[in-house]
């Protein structure tokens, strides 16, 4: 049957996404984990970009208001095999110093 | 072509390719173009972006689930074999909802059997089997010997470039200090230097009236060669940036495996990614954008001898994929979108060559046999019409997504922007130049910036 | 079901509760179902943005002080019929979970709150490493020294319980206002009077304080100040394979979790002694590090190889808010009519939420003293009458 697929890694149609938007799904944030879009493999590369400007569509606005969804790292999938070889790299070294601690005595 | 010097089993039968070649392509000269099957309804796919971005060619390697065959370089004794997806009760289960799938409420499986509390246990256990896609590694493959603990710091640079293309290139050039650049390709010179070399060298010399090409083509060479003597830049080739974390550090792969580098500048020229458009049935094998094609017509080398390609769209990459497709002796269909202005010397060319020539199309359907592509299906904006074109491939040249993962990564503000092809820099101009919230000097540039071959062609020529 | 704001919020309200998280929520809908009305919601991003979106999902039992255990085995009970009571799955799946120790000297330690759990009725048991085999067949078992396990713990999908929560809430007409944030709060120094929001004024006799890590600068706003310790843990996802890891692995040595999820991915974190901890919300640094991702897969392939050849996918991270006792504070405060709260819950705040909210919106509504709330008090602290649970691992 023939479909017009928005995000191939969770199947998800474009008319899928539209009725889970119809059905109070209203924000990208909880379209993405409500329908799966930018959540399979390619990790929205495929389907973030697209997504937004559907719901900009469905929601008659500008699509710069759609804000944009986290892209967390990394940005290929990587293997804990390759990922335990590495060597242990530092904290955010400088962040962690421009920001205060609170008291070291409550342990973990 | 060289004569074929590794054999692979793809699902028990032996199969002879060429050293070199990736999975995906071994197995398309092969006559596989399905290469796996979507995780709802089953679809068919295949190698549709060759940069292991799609999951189109995700297939079980040397008893390892999930592996990218557009990415993996086959080799001798090498077993590939496609993973049933989603299929724990037959693939006809997922033909029935496909059927149906208009009818089914959309995450149908949060709101059926919610009680009483015993039917949606049992509804969690019906549906579990089906969830997921690939089983476990084989036991062997888990069990041998990991890589050993390495230490692969890069260390810290003035500037770290990512992206060896044309922007990319002009900045590692301009930067000051100690600069790394680094590229996901071999050679130097951007993800297209590849395909224009081998539409350069083709019969009939097709990128002779192509002056656009000519002059782009002479331009990646210049820069390559200006950036192989720069004393400044030293190139990371066949390295791709693989994660970014703040406030400066680059996560890279190699053949060797993970490294890291920090820098007080970066540059992120990582251009664009192929963009298909939303038209019907556009996820069949057979499909691919013109970055998906230079890949494939190029390091990979796929046959193209004698096959029936439809190059849509409009802008210099459509001229450059069907130099090239012709250079590789397939059959070329050149359907122009209502938007293209080709200039006259590249209509001639095209007459010159034999390529067919449509105009005023946009595509509306791909149309299968067998699982992969057969014909495209256009709208010529004459109601009622649906002119109709058989091809075995389509390169659907439409305008380019920006790649904005890492600059997201390492902080930019990004905006939502049609007009520019997807998520590019707020600021006005779609240049970012700046530091981030945690203090990084970032610029983005090129096409992920939002700009594309043309204007970079119009600057050029300026 | 998740309705974007429209105009302002409005001008009265019976309560107001802060935090668009599994608390905020479920007290919105325990209080609507036991007939409160004119009810608002606050979140200042979208549903489950704080803690709970970024939360493991895990649910145990296995825990090594009374209430804590009493919490978390109503919570079972909840979890089992909650998907039908809110109309929306859960994805609550009683895979068990099994908590291992490389470390001889907690043996005793678990071998008494087996004891305990026992006592309550909580069908855990204690195994030798071996026998572990029996539930994760892969897993390496060369370093560990000891184990429990309990069939009836287990994981849920954490956004569709806050979707479910503010699906059945909004059904009985609480009003959520996404994307609203709470400015400042009106009290004349004894009572709540009001709040002051990005979309105007509420004035309300009750505020409820659910902001999850951000409850101790709420709370600082009415001068009530929480011992809480905000710490930063990350988390992640891996690609995802056929079901092949029926319960939730954790260690209490090194402080590693992983489940399967649903959808096939592994699930899990690792903490980290080394992680500044936050003071001021507005610092809350929630960015990703790649120390994590490489800790956290150190740990997991010398527990469970076979991921070596699996892939992490994406990473996050989130804050616990940690008490001192690691156990929440629930309820008000002596002297400040109108000011209730259920935060710190120091990283186990999922799995407990259901019954506090049930149990405070009990209380609140009249319905007398509770025992468990009155233990969980801010009071406890300055009674010095505190007992740690041991078991808290991330
Ligand atoms: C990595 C990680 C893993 C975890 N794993 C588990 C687990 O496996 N099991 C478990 O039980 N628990 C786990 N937890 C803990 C659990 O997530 C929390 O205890 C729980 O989610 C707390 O829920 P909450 O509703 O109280 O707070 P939150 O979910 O944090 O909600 C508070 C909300 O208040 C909002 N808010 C704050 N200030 C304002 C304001 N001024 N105006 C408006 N809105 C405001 C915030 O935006 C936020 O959404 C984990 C936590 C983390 C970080
Ligand atoms: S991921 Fe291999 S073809 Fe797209």
């Amino acid at each position: 049957m023939s479909k017009r697929i928005l995000c191939r890694c969770e199947d998800v149609t474009i008319e899928e996404f539209g009725k889970a938007y119809r059905d109070g799904f209203a924000e990208m944030e909880a379209l993405k984990r409500f329908t799966g879009v930018g959540t399979g493999f390619c990790q929205g590369k495929g389907c973030l970009c697209e997504s937004a400007l559907e719901l900009a569509r469905l929601r008659g606005v500008d699509p710069a208001q759609i804000p944009l969804t986290n892209i967390r790292p990394p940005i290929e999938p990587l293997t804990f095999e390759e990922l335990a070889s590495l060597d242990l790299p530092p904290l955010m070294g400088e962040l962690e110093a421009a920001l205060p601690r609170t008291d070291p005595e409550v342990g973990p | 072509m060289a004569d074929p010097a590794v054999t692979i089993l793809f699902e028990g039968q032996p199969l002879a390719c060429r050293p070199g070649q990736s999975v995906a392509a071994a197995l398309w000269d092969h006559g596989v173009k399905v290469l796996s099957h979507s995780p709802k309804y089953g679809r068919p796919r295949g190698a549709s972006c060759a940069r292991g971005h799609c999951m189109g060619c995700l297939m079980r390697i040397d008893g390892v689930p999930n592996v990218r065959a557009c990415h993996t370089p086959v080799h001798e004794g090498l077993r590939v074999a496609r993973q049933d997806a989603g299929a724990a009760y037959g693939r006809p289960m997922q033909s029935a909802l496909s059927g149906t799938g208009h009818l089914l409420p959309v995450g149908f499986y949060y709101k059926w059997f919610t009680k009483p509390a015993a039917l949606s246990k049992l509804f969690m256990r019906i549906i579990r089997p089906v969830t997921g896609i690939g089983r476990l590694p084989d036991e062997a493959a888990w069990r041998a010997a990991p890589p050993p603990p390495r230490s692969r710091d890069l260390g810290r640079w003035d500037t770290v470039v990512v992206g060896g293309g044309a922007a990319g290139m002009a900045a590692a050039l301009a930067a000051e200090g100690r600069t790394l650049l680094i590229d996901d390709a071999a050679h130097g010179g951007g993800q297209r230097r590849e395909a224009l070399d081998l539409a350069a060298a083709g019969d009939g010399d097709p990128l002779a009236g192509l002056h656009r090409l000519r002059r782009l083509r002479a331009l990646l060479h210049e820069r390559d060669a200006l950036v192989a003597a720069a004393p400044h830049v030293t190139r990371a080739p066949s390295t791709t940036v693989v994660g970014c974390y703040q406030p400066d550090m680059l996560l890279l792969r190699d053949a060797a495996g993970l490294s890291v580098a920090r820098a007080d500048r970066i540059v992120w020229a990582a251009g664009a990614l192929d963009q298909l458009g939303l038209f019907d049935d556009h996820d069949l094998p057979g499909i691919l954008g013109p970055r998906a094609l230079y890949r494939l017509a190029g390091r990979d080398g796929i046959d193209l001898r004698g096959r029936a390609v439809v190059v849509w769209g409009h802008g210099p990459d459509q001229w450059l994929c069907a130099a090239l497709l012709h250079a590789r002796g397939a059959r070329v269909v050149l359907a122009l979108d209502p938007t293209a202005a080709p200039d006259e010397n590249a209509l001639a060319t095209a007459r010159r060559l034999g390529w067919q020539l449509r105009t005023g199309l946009r595509p509306l359907a791909a149309l299968g046999r067998a699982g992969s592509l057969a014909a495209l299906r256009f709208d010529d904006g004459r109601n009622g019409t649906r002119p109709e074109s058989a091809c075995e491939i389509a390169v659907i040249c439409g305008r380019g997504k920006p790649v904005y993962d890492g600059a997201y990564q390492l902080g930019a503000d990004l905006v939502l922007d049609p007009l520019r092809g997807g998520y590019v820099p707020r600021a006005a101009g779609g240049r970012w130049d700046g530091r981030t919230p945690a203090g990084l000097n970032l610029t983005i540039a090129g096409e992920a910036a939002g700009a594309t071959l043309a204007d970079l062609l119009e600057e050029v020529t300026a | 079901m998740i309705p974007l704001p429209e105009g302002p919020v409005p001008a009265t309200a019976d309560a107001v509760i802060v935090g668009g998280g599994i608390n905020g929520l479920a007290i919105a809908y325990e209080l609507a179902r036991r007939g409160m009305k004119r009810l608002v919601v606050l979140e200042r991003d979208y549903l489950g943005s704080g803690s709970t979106g970024r939360c493991g999902g895990g649910i145990r039992q296995q825990w090594t002080t009374a209430e804590n255990i009493r919490l978390a085995q109503e919570s079972v009970a909840a979890f089992e019929h909650l998907a039908g009571e809110l109309g929306l799955q859960t994805f609550f799946r009683q895979g068990g979970y099994l908590m291992v120790t490389e470390d001889e000297s907690h043996l005793d330690s678990l071998r008494k709150a087996v004891a305990l759990q026992n006592s309550c009725q909580v069908p855990s048991r204690y195994l030798e490493p071996r026998e572990c085999l029996d539930i994760v067949p892969q897993l390496d078992i060369s370093r560990l020294k000891g184990a429990t396990f309990c069939q009836k713990d287990g994981t849920a999908y954490p956004f569709s319980v806050v979707w479910g929560y503010a699906k059945a809430a909004t059904r009985r007409g609480v009003r959520i206002f996404i994307r609203t944030r709470l400015l400042e709060v009106r009290h004349d120094g004894d009572r709540i009077t009001g709040v002051l929001t990005d979309r105007g004024e509420i004035s309300t006799p009750l505020l409820i304080n659910c902001a999850g890590p951000w409850s101790r600068s709420l709370a600082a706003m009415v001068g009530v100040q929480l011992p809480n310790r905000q710490e930063r843990h990350e988390i992640m996802v891996s690609e995802s394979c056929k079901p092949f890891l029926d319960p939730m692995v954790i260690s209490i040595s090194d402080g590693i979790y992983f489940s399967q999820s649903m959808r096939g991915e592994i699930v899990g974190g690792i903490g980290d002694p080394d992680e500044p901890h936050w003071d001021r919300p507005a610092q809350f640094d929630t960015r990703s590090q790649l120390r994590f991702a490489v800790r956290f897969a150190r740990a997991l392939t010398a527990y469970w190889p076979p991921a070596r050849k699996l892939r992490l996918m994406r990473q996050w991270a989130g804050m616990y808010d940690v008490t001192p006792d690691h156990r929440p504070i629930l309820g008000g405060v002596p002297g400040l009519e109108g000011y209730q709260m259920a935060c710190g819950y120091s990283g186990h705040g999922f799995m407990l939420a259901p019954m506090a909210a049930s149990r405070l919106a009990k209380q609140i509504t009249g319905g007398g003293p509770d025992a468990i709330i009155d233990s969980l008090s801010l009071a406890r602290f300055s009674r010095g009458d505190i007992e740690a649970d041991a078991f808290v691992v991330g």
